[in-house]
């Protein structure tokens, strides 16, 4: 029986099963679900990209270190002649004229595309609830949120209609919905993976992550993304084989249990936080007690930050430069302007940009805008410092169990409140990841681990130790 | 903490923002942007000089544009505007050095 993402590859390369035929079971799987994991599912280029695999295994050539996976991408990643709606109805009938970076990367190591993955739209949420083509729904329980942003990329790893995904994380969009739906997923340290070809929330915190259905197939994604790219400047560091740490060993590593991402969870996930702990210490590490108290502020002051950016990044979609074009209107440009931006945004992308101008407005600008931003250097610097002490932290992913569709969609502060825990790796720019641990009424919990700024290398080790006493 | 006295003058940020909200849309946002605003006061326990600003972890710094709101289109003024000058029986070309 087939189980792990390190067996599909190794029968896709030994011939115990053909690419072809692991993407027809794919597409099988996707056709009858009714997750709502995907807005577009690329059915030929899928056939044809796995007709291809096959044929370079048959002639003795390398297919790549992917080759036969089946993988979907967030629908905020360029891939050349697909839409790429962002979950918006702005975007609708946008198709990306050219391949991200990220997208190269994938088709260069032989996964096969399967499709475009829903998401929140334009990454506003945290439960997959606003996406323009309706509602992701949790692989676990339908009738609860998947999380999100990265909503469609981990219901279809957590769900088994996709082996691998790439999502984007911005304050927890990748780690909060891979926590809901029984998947592995990695924010990589802001730099690491290239964002060209993604479409911008807020600059400054995002990046684009693997999504995996365990540690092993998180790193190989990880180790095909990173890189440096001369076209995003921020990216530096050049990429490497983090596989080859998914040992399941933790000798000699120090593990911060962090106070602030501990107190006051549900009791599921405490369980679940004494049980990583238990099983690291198992594996050899040493736990210490360590606390971060600026982590109280991490919640304003990344919404503040995120709020700025992204009412930046939203000014382009006019319906003239960008996007949807709404009726003519003979009142004049900028009415047309505003008018076509309301039709097209969801609620929470226009509530997030009206806070955007309103914190960032010359007479504001002091008391919100740029107290984050000081802020921000606090909370960095003491992860910097705690990250000293330890070589990875650990705490909760998420505060609670996935909620029921529809519990929060009215209730923004509460919603945003949930990302308490993930918000801060975002802000520190340091690298994060989230692994499940058990289960609580069939539902999945999951911790998180910190590590230090480009050390995944340490961080996939902690969490392949977590993941070993499965 | 007491809740700050926050003044939303929504309009003007709808302006800014290039948003044409409802009445009806306008009540809930209102009501919404209030309690986040609220929540959010939390920050002002940090001091005004605690650090230097982080804008982004890599030391690039954000660029901030004043307030504008849009112009309004006046219509045939407007584009005759955009028609060329003439002087001395030639097209003025415009400087770009």
């Amino acid at each position: 029986m087939v189980e792990g993402t390190r067996e599909w590859l190794e029968g896709v390369h030994n011939g115990s099963v053909t690419a072809a035929e692991r993407v027809e079971g794919l597409l099988e799987t996707i056709k009858v679900s009714e997750l709502n994991a995907y807005i577009t599912v690329d059915e030929r280029g899928a056939r044809a990209a796995a007709v291809a695999i096959d044929k370079t295994i048959a002639a003795g050539r390398d297919p790549g270190p992917m080759a036969g996976l089946g993988i979907s991408l967030k629908d905020n990643i360029a891939v050349r002649g697909l839409q790429m709606t962002c979950a918006s109805r702005m975007l609708a009938d946008y198709v990306a004229p050219y391949d991200a970076t990220v997208t190269k990367h994938i088709r260069d190591a032989g996964a096969i595309i399967l499709g475009k993955a829903n998401m929140d739209e334009f990454a506003c949420g945290s439960s997959g609830e606003t996406s323009a083509f309706g509602p992701t729904l949790n692989p676990r329980d339908p009738k609860r949120v998947p999380g999100g942003s990265s909503s469609g990329s981990c219901a279809s790893v957590g769900g088994g209609l996709a082996d691998l995904s790439v999502g984007t994380d911005t304050g927890g969009s990748i780690r909060c919905p891979a926590a809901f739906c029984g998947a592995v997923g990695i924010k990589p340290t802001y730099g690491l993976v290239s964002r060209y070809g993604m479409s911008d929330m807020a600059m400054s915190l995002e990046g684009p992550g693997p999504v995996a259905s365990d540690v092993f197939g998180a790193a190989l994604l990880l180790s095909v993304l990173s890189g440096a790219d001369p076209a995003d400047c921020v990216t530096s560091e050049p990429g490497t084989d983090y596989t080859t740490a998914a040992t399941g060993d933790a000798d000699g590593l120090r593990v911060g249990l962090v106070k602030e991402f501990i107190d006051g969870v549900d009791a599921p996930i405490a369980r679940a936080i004494k049980k990583a702990g238990r099983r690291l210490e198992k594996a050899g590490a040493e736990l210490v007690e360590l606390t971060i108290p600026s982590v109280r502020y991490a919640v304003p002051m990344y919404y503040v930050v995120m709020f700025s950016e992204f009412s930046s990044a939203m000014a382009k979609f006019d319906g003239f430069r960008y996007g949807h074009r709404g009726d003519a209107d003979l009142d004049g440009l900028e009415v047309s302007v505003s008018r076509t931006r309301s039709q097209a945004f969801g609620r929470e992308v226009k509530r997030r940009v009206l806070l955007g101008t309103y914190v960032t407005m010359r007479e504001h600008r002091d008391a919100w805008y740029t107290r984050a931003l000081r802020a921000r250097s606090v909370l960095r610097q003491e992860f910097l410092d705690r990250l000293e002490k330890a070589d990875v932290l650990l705490g909760a992913t998420m505060p609670c169990l996935p909620w029921k569709l529809g519990e929060l969609v009215d209730d923004p502060v509460s919603m945003y409140l949930m990302d308490v825990m993930t918000v801060s790796a975002n802000l520190a720019g340091v690298c994060a990841g989230t692994v499940p641990v058990g289960e609580h009424k069939g539902l999945p919990t999951a911790v998180q681990l910190h590590g230090r700024p480009f050390d995944e290398g340490t961080l996939v080790r902690a969490m392949s130790a977590v993941e070993g006493g499965r | 903490m007491p809740a700050p006295d926050i003044e939303l003058d929504l309009d003007r940020i709808g302006i800014l923002s290039r948003l044409a909200l409802d009445d009806e849309e306008r009540a809930t946002i209102q009501r919404d942007l209030l309690a986040i605003l609220n929540q959010f006061s939390i920050l002002e326990e940090i001091g005004e000089d605690a650090a230097e600003e982080t804008h982004e972890v890599s030391g690039r710094r954000n660029a901030l544009r004043e307030d504008r709101e849009p112009s309004r289109f006046e219509g045939v003024k407007d584009i005759q505007g955009q028609a060329p000058r003439f002087a001395a029986g030639h097209v003025v070309v415009p400087k770009n050095l």
